[in-house]
């Protein structure tokens, strides 16, 4: 199989990719193991209150279902249920599933999005214990209630957000609570760290879910210097979000029955368990990090960023990395809200044309546009993941300039493999 | 009753196809189209297989297909993963149980 452009992952950074180098002539072939276009969108529903009235609703399923039309319309190939496994040099592509075999493409785009990190809790394999992703898939997208009382386990902005999901489609929402702390969970279930990293979320988000919490992290509690004392349950939305209470078991006979809650100290000890509160499903958030391996397999050079989530394929403005050829957008590159996935999958569009039709000028001109966009979607963002990632993306910048200066130094990089004209 | 009904826009499941379909010997209903998982978490199924060797239960965890949690057997096929692979009219699905514990109940 040869195609001008293969893209990994149909999410919105993906097919809006998709949308633009179709639109532009060029053959482009989406391929995404989901049995369904739309990658994280599909279960993103939730309101931003600064939108005007009417544009409020965020239904993600809705988005992915119009950009799918949009890349079917200008002749998008998308090929669903269709892993990549492997990519070789020469942009070679190896697939397993719905179409397997190998794929050869002139160009090739790597969107393949975020994972959630696990956080083991004792108890988590009975059924009923499902990730915070899975819950907002199950009940956003598929219409099905992960449970009728339900517990969220780890505090970040997509638990509350979900948590607050949960609650709209009329589950029962226990509480928020902090993951059972120990070497395992680290810093998510230090109470400080929370309640720090939450507060500068919310001083600088003006997103649906902040605005709930900026009203409540806002003024003396802004300073992580976090006065504790006393400060230990709030609300959300009527949902308890305990500050000071980790969740140390989940326990039934051949599902989840219960979980058992325990104090955590300041310092992030376990302090006296409480009685056993009934829920018939767990719902446990470790947070997001970016899916880079295949980056890492088509030897692109993995650069550790904690302010975007983790390793990131180092890239420059035009989205393109040290490999001729293959470029990377969406979450692959950061943690961040869809419609900045969005608008980077178009940046990387414009530089994939730039790239292969040796669009000189017109490409300046794409690209000049897209990268304003991407700039005005960060600026919008409902939903910031990592208050620092514009110091992350200063550091990958930084990083890149360094690496065309002085090929030889700093990053590992194969020789002559930067060739993007632009 | 887990299933949400009603004003869910494009894919609202009352414009879905009801079908039939087999777990474990059991018939339930579920929706032509929604992952095998969705259709049995709605009938308030959860548990899918059992652990090969302690026997303990094991449901859904990612939801997306990451962590072959959620393992079944269908139509003869064995681990197939019940969260990404859609539900068809008198699909037989098991959890592959009876075969590991050496149980045959026919
Ligand atoms: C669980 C979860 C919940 C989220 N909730 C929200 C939210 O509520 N609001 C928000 O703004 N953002 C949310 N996000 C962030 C989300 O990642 C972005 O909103 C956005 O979807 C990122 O777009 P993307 O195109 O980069 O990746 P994704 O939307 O993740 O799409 C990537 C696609 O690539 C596919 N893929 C990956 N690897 C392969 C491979 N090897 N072969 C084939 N296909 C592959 C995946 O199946 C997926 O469909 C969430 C992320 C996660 C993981
Ligand atoms: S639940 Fe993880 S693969 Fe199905």
């Amino acid at each position: 199989m040869k195609t001008d452009v293969a893209i990994v992952g149909a999410g919105p950074a993906g097919l809006s990719a998709a949308v633009f180098l179709a639109q532009k002539g060029l053959g482009v072939t989406v391929l995404d193991e989901y049995f369904i276009p739309g990658g994280r969108l599909l279960g993103q529903l939730f309101e931003n209150p600064q939108k005007p009235p009417g544009e409020r609703l965020w239904i993600g399923r809705d988005i992915a279902g119009k950009l799918k039309e949009e890349a079917c319309g200008s002749g998008v190939k998308i090929l669903t249920g269709t892993s990549v496994w492997n990519i070789a040099p020469g942009r070679r592509l190896y697939l397993s599933g719905a179409v397997s075999g190998e794929m050869e493409a002139g160009a090739l785009l790597l969107a393949t999005g975020a994972a959630e990190r696990a956080v083991p809790v004792p108890g988590w394999t009975l059924p009923g214990v499902m990730s915070v992703g899975a819950a907002q898939v199950f009940t956003n997208l598929h219409r099905v209630r992960p449970g009728k009382r339900v517990a969220v386990v780890g505090i970040d902005p997509l638990a509350i957000s979900v948590a607050g999901e949960l609650k709209k489609a009329g589950v029962e929402v226990v509480g928020i609570y902090l993951p059972p702390p120990g070497v395992l969970t680290g810093r998510l279930g230090m109470p400080p760290e929370v309640i720090g990293s939450l507060s500068r979320s919310a001083d600088m988000s003006p997103g649906a879910l902040l605005k709930a919490a900026a009203g409540i992290f806002g003024g003396r509690y802004r300073d992580l210097g976090a006065r504790l004392c006393g400060l230990s349950t709030m609300k959300i939305w009527g949902i308890p979000l305990h500050l000071r209470r980790a969740v140390v078991r989940i326990e039934g006979e051949d599902s989840v029955e219960r979980i058992v809650t325990a104090g955590v100290s300041h310092c992030g000890r376990q302090q006296e368990e409480c009685s056993a509160i009934d829920v018939d499903a767990v719902c446990i958030s470790g947070g997001l990090y970016p899916l880079a391996e295949l980056a890492s397999l088509a030897g692109c050079p993995l650069v550790d960023v904690p302010q975007l989530g983790g390793r990131v394929p180092l890239h420059g403005p035009a989205m393109e990395t040290p490999r001729a050829g293959v470029f990377v957008a969406g979450n692959i590159t950061g943690i961040e809200g869809a419609p900045v996935a969005m608008a980077q999958g178009t940046l990387a569009g414009a530089g994939i044309w730039s790239y292969l039709a040796k669009a000189g000028k017109a490409g300046e001109k794409e690209l000049e546009l897209a990268a304003s966009r991407l700039e005005r979607a960060r600026e919008e963002a409902p939903i910031k993941f990592f208050q620092e990632a514009p110091e992350g993306r200063k550091k990958i910048s930084l990083l890149w300039a360094g690496r065309k200066q002085n090929p030889e130094g700093g990053v590992p990089d194969g020789p002559q493999s930067y060739s993007v004209p632009l | 009753m887990l299933r949400i009904e009603g004003e869910c826009g494009q894919e609202d499941s009352r414009c879905r196809e009801e079908v039939e379909f087999v777990f474990d010997g059991r018939k339930f209903k579920g929706l032509a189209g929604e992952p095998i998982a969705a259709a049995l978490l709605a009938n308030g199924v959860r548990t899918l297989r059992r652990h090969e060797k302690s026997g303990r239960s094991r449901g859904i965890y990612c939801g997306i297909g990451h962590c072959y949690e959620c393992r079944v057997t269908v139509d003869g096929v064995p681990g197939v993963r019940a969260c990404i692979t859609p539900l068809r009219k008198d699909m037989v699905i098991s959890s592959g149980w009876e075969r590991v514990a050496g149980i045959h109940e026919n």
